[in-house]
């Protein structure tokens, strides 16, 4: 990105730099206050309750102490256990297998969309979004319904001995993935579609011409042109996949619980905050590391 | 004598658009041979058949002899320099060099010295560690140039690369195009709408309209014996008129001409280049017009004037002194004058 040092017309006013300054300023600032009151201060709140102890109650005693990071980490009183570390693997694993997934699904559809003519394009990105005017709620909760037992989906699943004869498809890590990637397929889809719609095809042309077969073609002509919008796609999926409850909590019940059902839990029903806080504050440490890695490898591959 | 290219009744459509009209085309080896035509002739469409970038509708096309049709792109021997370089911008110039190489799965070992050469040759050493963008566009050209030949195509294709370029520069680098052919002795093949370009650096030319190839042959074949109107008006500029012929000579609005040989037709058109028609002290012996002249511009090295007589124009040495408004004796001469049927 071009940095204008000293811009003479902005937006078409003619202006002073110092001018521009303090009206950026002006206008930056809401947002940014937004962020430092509804943001920035539950985050250090949550740093702080992190460190201290729960009450016989539930109720937050003001002792600083590690025990929660401990907890976390799988120290009890009885010996250690990786229960929680597993919990956050597992939901690590989950956010990547929902984002490569969707990443996957993704290219074929965008292709498929951009190459439509222009009246027919709209209908299919219409119904790429339909889905988003459903509360997710009832969109999971659908899913149980598609996976009952007594439907089709359910029935394949028991005539190829996946599953024993009239068991329901839920609660299973089957259900949540795909209970996932269809709540996160649209965000991946969206921001690849723009990048493709602007594809270079001359780019694809060039590396036939010199001989590329098809994997070469879509790692040198096509992949570095779609790196934009597939980088934002992977990050709207990541980030709330690691996260998610709702999803997990409706299709996979306590067979399939990731760190946000563990958050959840700490925060309601076990009245833990510190410990919740503690698990809280792993999830956002988790997430900034993966971002980081996927800027950097990012930054990498992209020119400019 | 095989053909290095031979196309045999090629067509293509597209929809009810006939992009190209059951063309003919043989090209010999070594030749540097251009498509020439306005846009939407088909020119480029011809060239992105020869390259596999398209499929044609119907005919065969022969490279040294096979047919290659059914080849796709990616296994052809030919390569490709794109109208807008496509170079890829996340490879350095080095990297997009040796791009068809690796795609070839070449050894390291032997890519190198090959890049290294390619380089040298058109003067790129410079810029091996630089990205595309950072080049002028005539370096990417080069650069573009560099990456198709390292290949060692059978032919090789430019699609327009001197149009992103400006005047001066495209005819530097047509200069630089034409010497590099002729020391690989390589096939190439230019699309162009330029005509300049065209005559400038072919061993022949084709002149394209709608689909069809109208005439074919070296440039000066092309430019001094013009087999249709719109060829005759597309390179360069003539003076057309229409004539009608009775017995042994053509009778026009301006008067009576004799050409060379006497052409069939009861009905048609005569072509005559500016530098084809004399000035003469007097009235000529034959061919011979008296006209006023209503326009004059000096360009240096002659001088383009513009006759009342139909419009003509001629051309004369920049000394002589002739002014808007005298009357002058010219004459067309008998070498200069091309028959048309229309």
């Amino acid at each position: 990105m071009k940095i204008i040092d000293k811009p003479e017309i902005l937006y078409g006013e003619l202006s002073t730099p110092r001018k521009i300054r303090t009206r950026g300023l002006l206008r930056i600032s809401p947002g940014m206050l937004w962020i430092m009151l509804f943001l920035s201060i539950p985050a250090l709140s949550l740093i702080v309750i992190s460190f201290t102890t729960r009450g016989a109650y539930g109720e937050i005693e003001w002792v600083f102490t590690l025990e929660n990071y401990k907890r976390l980490a799988g120290y009890s009183l009885f010996g250690w256990s990786p229960d929680y570390l597993k919990i956050l693997l597992r939901s690590i694993i989950a956010g990547l297998i929902t984002t490569v997934v969707c990443i996957i699904l993704s290219y074929p559809l965008a292709f498929f969309i951009s190459t439509r003519d222009k009246s027919t394009r709209y209908l299919w990105l219409t119904a790429l979004i339909i889905p988003f005017w459903t509360n997710l709620v009832i969109r999971t909760y659908a899913w149980q319904i598609v996976l009952a037992p007594d439907l089709p989906i359910a029935k394949l699943a028991a005539l190829l001995h996946l599953v024993p004869p009239g068991s329901p498809l839920y609660p299973s890590s089957f259900a949540v993935y795909i209970g996932m990637i269809s709540a996160f397929l649209p965000f991946v889809a969206l921001p690849l579609y723009s990048s493709v719609e602007k594809l270079d095809w001359s780019l694809v042309e060039a590396a036939n011409d010199l001989y590329c077969g098809k994997w070469r073609v879509f790692h040198q002509a096509i992949l570095p042109q779609t790196l934009p919008g597939l980088s934002v796609g992977a990050i709207l999926t990541f980030v709330p996949a690691m996260g998610i409850f709702l999803i997990p909590d409706l299709l996979g019940g306590a067979k399939y619980m990731l760190v946000g059902n563990l958050i959840q839990q700490q925060f309601g029903k076990s009245r833990d905050w510190p410990f919740g806080a503690a698990v809280s504050l792993a999830l956002m440490s988790l997430t900034l590391i993966a971002l980081v890695i996927l800027n950097r490898r990012g930054a990498k591959m992209q020119v400019l | 004598m095989d053909y290095c290219l031979e196309a045999l009744a090629l067509h293509k459509n597209y929809g009810e658009v006939k992009a190209l009209d059951n063309v003919d085309l043989r090209i010999n080896q070594g030749e540097l041979f251009t498509l020439l035509g306005p846009s939407g002739c088909g020119k480029t469409t011809l060239l992105r058949i020869i390259a596999g970038l398209e499929t044609a509708s119907d005919g065969n096309l022969f490279l040294n002899g096979k047919p290659i049709l059914d080849i796709p792109a990616n296994k052809r021997p030919v390569n490709t320099v794109f109208q807008s370089y496509a170079l890829f911008p996340h490879l350095k110039n080095y990297d997009n060099i040796a791009f068809g190489l690796r795609s070839q799965k070449v050894p390291e070992t032997q890519i190198a010295p090959r890049v290294a050469k390619m380089l040298e040759m058109l003067e790129l050493e410079k810029f091996a560690d630089r990205y595309p963008d950072q080049l002028s566009g005539g370096q990417r050209q080069r650069v573009s140039m560099a990456r198709a030949l390292i290949c060692e195509p059978e032919i090789l294709l430019l699609d327009e690369p001197m149009s992103a370029l400006d005047a001066k520069l495209r005819v530097q680098l047509q200069e630089q195009l034409r010497r590099l052919q002729l020391r690989l002795k390589k096939n190439f093949i230019l699309v162009t709408h330029d005509q300049e370009e065209a005559l400038t650096v072919s061993d022949r030319i084709a002149v394209m309209k709608e689909g069809h190839i109208l005439q074919c042959g070296t440039p000066s074949e092309i430019y001094n014996h013009p087999n249709c109107r719109f060829v005759a008006e597309f390179i360069g500029t003539a003076n057309i008129f229409d004539v009608e012929r009775q017995g042994n000579i053509l009778e026009s609005k301006f008067g009576q001409f004799v050409p060379k040989t006497m052409p069939e037709w009861k009905k048609g058109s005569l072509v005559i280049r500016p530098e084809g028609i004399r000035l003469r002290p007097e009235k000529p012996a034959q061919n011979g017009i008296r006209s006023r002249v209503i326009e004059k511009y000096y360009r240096g090295t002659y001088q383009n004037i513009t006759l009342e007589t139909g419009n003509l124009r001629m051309r004369t040495a920049p000394h002589r002194k002739i002014e808007i408004g005298d009357e002058i004796w010219v004459e067309l001469l008998q070498e200069s004058l091309v028959t048309i049927d229309d």
